[in-house]
């Protein structure tokens, strides 16, 4: 064996052991980016004790020391094993930023926590009137004396319900142009003054909510960077949300789960696995996923010779998203009208008793539903190409 | 990459931009000559007929991998000479084939002073039987590509249960071709073989046959994405440089982000199918499992790929690309023919759908 398949039969064992049933089944009911809350954070823990909570970060501040293929390794089989996916937002996207931008105290104080489990953070940057265009935030922070005292409001923050930290974009000087005026600020969502709203999604479930900042009160030592380099700051990152994921292991686990649904699904005397108008257009999305993955494994091998993947993360994102949006229109046309049934209590990984729908057409609308939001957040498809006309076309 | 490999890209780069630029590629084609002679003498003077022969034959020895972008700007220079496919296509099958013909044929495709094509992928064989007690070669070959160029053509003989490839010198007696103009620049032809048989024309026989079959059209496909995705960049190069100049209501259509995004996407289209070609070629040249498999997906990504990003080339410059003195739309006009080269894409697609359930 080279040391790579040791370390995947590695991971394969710990993931045998660690994954509970109780957590496959977690794991098997996401629907989302997100699976659900008590799971997500009991399987944090797990990981969190095993050392392998931030495959990403350097070893120095908690990191397991694993490079690119075995990170990719890693992240392959905790998605094929049906591992709860952890919610992300701190590990994945604030804590490289902090490493990167934040005070000595910043680093020592929050990222141990958010390796824990202690914090769980939520993203603040979209407004009600700022989404694709986020320079144009309104949410203010005015200093006085030790701290900033915040006004407004944010949108789409996932998980914020669960979160008990925020990150935010906040507009700290109103007079230069857009972009100069945003500072990055990290704020305690138990802080006087808070209101999340939960906002229920087309799928019926909430994961989204409204973040209304009243007077709040957030002392000066919780600015990163400096104040009204918020921009800056905030760019970098939203390049590590659409570099750092790896589409082709979602749909990989996509395809895998429409053969077993064709197979399932019955064709008269046969299954849909027969019949060859599916197969075309499943043979179709092979294809596109093959393109895809080997655009993936060429830009990898790009940034390990040192490169950066820069706006081919964007079009990663771009087909990543819309593939995935195509695999799942295959999975509500092989499923029929046993994707009709909302299961609502079906789709929570605790609901003990029959459900209304057979098992494997149990997720497949509620994922089609979710699934229209993959190429709206992290900067939407129309975003991404206009990076790409600007940055790699020129125009 | 190599410094070879380096050199030899350089070296087709720096001939096709200087002397293979798009009017002077139009004015062969207007010439009616099948192939501009002094063009094919420099390719092989530069050692392109020799790029993938073995090195104990006086070639380089690349692979497909490495020759991938000495392919791409065959397509992006519109290159009409049939190089691939007598060097890179039936020269492969002759390097796998009998020392005979080895001696026999690959010097001169090396030389030049060969030009071989090969058929259709599900061109009927030609058939060998006794008739009056002479052994006789027969059969018809249709729409062979090139097949009004070559000098020869590589060709499928069934006799009995057996299966053999041939070179068949088209200049002989008894071989006899209809040739025609194709869209695209070249010359193809039917091709009818009633002759004497010689056995000196036989490349390889049996299961080498065989196995001969699905590595020359296994790699067809490789080539002929290949040269797809140089086609769709110089569609997209052009696109890019045309919308900049072009002004319309006052501004450059560059300006207009209804076409950025569209642009953006043929970008992106490119370049997918740049990964899927690379990765299949390099499965192909070390013989990876899945390497057929990766093939046929490469070359129906980039016909599917090719489509839309030529069509699009023609959409955004406007009517200036429905010309034929424009050199755009003949990027589509390629495409449009190799799309069903060396078979069509729903065969490749039934081909893809079998060998995943196999």
């Amino acid at each position: 064996m080279t040391d790579y398949q040791i370390f995947r039969k590695s991971v394969k064992d710990f993931l045998g052991e660690a994954l509970t049933p109780e957590l496959r089944r977690a794991g098997e009911l996401t629907t989302s980016v997100f699976s659900e809350f008590s799971a997500a954070l009991a399987w944090q823990k797990k990981l969190h004790a095993q050392g392998w909570i931030a495959p990403d970060w350097p070893s120095e501040f908690g990191g397991p020391g694993w490079d690119i293929q075995q990170r990719s390794i890693f992240q392959e089989e905790c998605k094929l094993a049906n591992a709860p996916s952890v919610v992300m937002m701190g590990i994945q996207m604030l804590g490289p930023m902090l490493m990167h931008y934040g005070t000595e105290e910043q680093k020592q104080y929050y990222l141990p926590r958010m390796l824990s489990g202690a914090d769980i953070w939520c993203q603040g940057y979209s407004e009600p009137g700022a989404g694709s265009d986020l320079a144009s935030l309104k949410t203010t922070a005015v200093r006085d004396g030790d701290n900033y005292v915040v006004n407004g409001t944010k949108i789409w923050t996932s998980m914020a319900h669960h979160a008990n930290q925020i990150f935010c974009l906040v507009r700290t000087d109103k007079a230069v142009k857009p972009q100069a005026g945003i500072s990055f600020l990290l704020i305690d969502l138990e802080s006087p003054g808070i209101t999340i709203t939960p906002i229920v999604s087309l799928d019926g479930q909430v994961e989204q909510c409204q973040v209304f900042f009243d007077a709040v009160k957030v002392p000066c030592a919780n600015l990163v960077g400096a104040e009204n380099d918020g921009w800056s700051v905030a760019k970098s990152l939203l390049e590590f949300e659409r570099g750092g994921h790896n589409f082709t292991i979602d749909v990989k686990k996509q395809l895998r789960k429409i053969h077993s649904q064709a197979k399932l699904t019955p064709w008269g005397e046969k299954t849909r696995a027969a019949d060859p108008v599916f197969q075309h257009r499943l043979a179709e999305a092979e294809i596109d996923a093959l393109a895809l993955e080997h655009t993936e494994l060429r830009i990898k091998g790009a940034v390990e010779a040192g490169g950066n993947p820069g706006a081919l993360s964007s079009l990663v994102k771009v087909v990543g998203t819309e593939l995935g949006q195509r695999l799942n229109e295959l999975s509500i046309d092989l499923v029929g009208p046993a994707a009709a049934p909302q299961c609502l209590e079906a789709l929570d990984p605790n609901h003990k008793g029959d459900t209304p729908v057979p098992e494997h057409a149990l997720t497949a609308m509620a994922e089609y539903i979710n699934n229209r939001a993959a190429t709206i957040y992290g900067g939407t498809a129309e975003i991404q190409r206009t990076i790409i006309a600007k940055k790699v076309l020129g125009l | 990459m190599t410094d070879e490999q380096n050199m030899l890209r350089d070296s087709a780069e720096r001939y096709l931009r200087e002397n293979y630029e798009f009017a002077s590629r139009q004015n062969a084609v207007d010439s009616g000559k099948a192939l501009d002679i002094e063009h094919w003498r420099a390719f092989s003077d530069m050692g392109w007929t020799a790029m993938t022969a073995p090195e104990n034959a006086d070639g380089f020895g690349f692979g497909l991998a490495d020759i991938v972008p000495v392919i791409e700007l065959f397509g992006y220079y519109l290159v009409r000479e049939p190089l691939l496919e007598s060097a890179v296509l039936a020269g492969g099958v002759i390097a796998a084939g009998s020392e005979a013909a080895r001696a026999l044929y690959l010097p001169g495709i090396i030389d030049g002073s060969i030009i071989a094509t090969i058929p259709q992928r599900d061109s009927t064989p030609l058939t060998l039987q006794a008739i009056d007690g002479e052994d006789r070669l027969q059969g018809d070959l249709q729409f062979v590509p090139s097949g009004g160029t070559a000098s020869h053509v590589l060709a499928p003989i069934q006799h009995d249960h057996e299966k053999h490839w041939a070179m068949i010198d088209l200049s002989q007696q008894g071989a006899s071709r209809v040739a025609y103009k194709t869209h695209d620049g070249r010359h193809g032809a039917h091709i009818t073989v009633d002759l004497l048989y010689d056995d000196g024309c036989i490349v390889l026989s049996g299961t080498d046959a065989d196995a001969a079959t699905q590595a020359l059209y296994a790699r067809a496909m490789l080539v002929a994405a290949a040269e797809g995705v140089g086609a769709m960049q110089g569609a997209l190069d052009s696109t890019v440089e045309y919308t900049r100049q072009r002004e319309q209501f006052g501004q450059s259509l560059s300006s207009f982000q209804a076409l950025q995004h569209r642009m953006a996407e043929m970008l992106i289209q490119t370049e997918l199918a740049r990964s899927l070609v690379l990765a299949a070629c390099r499965a192909w040249d070390t013989q990876a499992d899945n390497a057929s498999t990766l093939a046929l997906a490469a070359k129906a990504k980039v016909d599917a790929a090719a489509r839309s990003v030529t069509q699009e080339a023609i959409q955004m410059h406007g009517g200036i690309a429905t010309t034929n003195e424009y050199k755009v739309g003949h990027y589509f006009k390629r495409m449009a023919l190799l799309e069903s080269w060396p078979q069509h894409r729903d065969a490749l697609i039934a081909e893809f759908i079998q060998r995943r359930q196999g």
